[in-house]
């Protein structure tokens, strides 16, 4: 699927509309992000359906190094970070990139947001009770939808 | 490179009268290196060039295949201009190829010429072999509005950032 970004030369403000997904010690997923000065995150977590619908369940502001969220086990989400910058000269840009992710009861799952020097990078591994930890490819919706 | 740019950028690489854009890759090649706003870089990556045309193949479709809409609005005017990518890569023998284009939908962009299937050729990378572990990478993209993604194409090629360009950038 192809994914679409946002340039907004000139940004009306207005309400965002979003709602916060809880955010707490008891997650099985860590969301670390490490991005440039200039540069903020969100994570937007939807729920995903057997057709493959995405239903919006909240959004995360990645303001400190370290997030944690409980994703549903055993049920299938789309998490999308976006990456918003912001300049007087070119206006407000954004960015996103998403990922689906069916966690396994009992494993946790790290998500890794980078972004510096207008090249992000977005990784996903999982890990197990004995603290081995692989590398989940990034899936996008489209995969949903093309299997 | 915004679509104003875009327009320049073209123009001042054609004649007045007959807009001629390159209708393939070779075409862009052979363009690029005379052109005032384009250039060509080449460097030498310690990969095998199987292991690029695997990077590219993975990571063209994931970062590259994207859409992007750029809204600008003043006290007078508002312009939508949504710019569609389209990047393929080709792998034959010892020799990987990665070509992208850009097709600019909307906000009154005029292109004076013939488009290519897929839109204007924008940037290509040629990937060709020396030995077993050691490829030479040809970069062919415009001066200006690209630097991202050269950067992260060239991060494919070395192996040293698998990153995805900011397309928002360009």
């Amino acid at each position: 699927m192809r994914r679409l970004a946002v340039v907004l030369v000139v940004l009306s403000t207005g309400c965002s509309g979003l709602k916060t997904y809880p955010a707490d010690a008891g997650g099985n997923l860590a969301v670390r992000a490490q991005l440039d000065g200039a540069v903020r995150a969100t994570l937007h977590v939807h729920r995903v359906d057997a057709q493959c619908r995405t239903e919006y369940r909240g959004s995360v502001p990645l303001e400190r190094p370290v997030a944690l969220l409980n994703v549903p086990a055993g049920e299938t989400s789309y998490l999308v970070a976006t990456f918003d910058t912001s300049s007087f000269l070119s206006g407000s840009r954004s960015t996103n990139a998403g990922a689906l992710l069916r966690p396994a009861a009992g494993r946790s799952y790290e998500l890794a947001l980078r972004y510096r020097d207008d090249i992000y990078d977005v990784s996903l591994r999982e890990v197990d009770a004995r603290g081995t930890s692989r590398e989940i490819p990034r899936r996008d919706l489209g995969a949903c939808r093309g299997s | 490179m915004n679509g104003r740019m875009l327009v320049v950028f073209s123009a001042l690489a054609t004649s007045a009268c007959a807009v001629q854009y390159p209708q393939s890759a070779q075409e862009f090649r052979d363009y690029v290196p005379g052109a005032t706003f384009g250039k060509k870089q080449s460097f030498e990556a310690k990969r095998s060039v199987r292991d690029i045309a695997r990077t590219f193949q993975a990571k063209a479709p994931e970062c590259l295949n994207v859409s992007v809409r750029t809204i600008s609005q003043t006290g007078t005017s508002y312009q939508n201009i949504l710019a569609t990518y389209k990047p393929t890569v080709l792998v034959n023998g010892e020799k990987v190829e990665l070509h992208l284009q850009r097709h600019y939908q909307g906000g009154g962009i005029i292109i004076p010429g013939k488009e290519p299937e897929g839109g204007l050729y924008m940037l290509v990378a040629d990937a060709t072999a020396i030995d077993r572990n050691r490829t030479r990478v040809d970069l062919y993209a415009p001066t200006h509005g690209a630097d991202a993604i050269i950067r992260a194409v060239t991060g494919w090629a070395t192996g040293e950032n698998v990153g995805c360009p900011d397309m928002t950038k360009n």
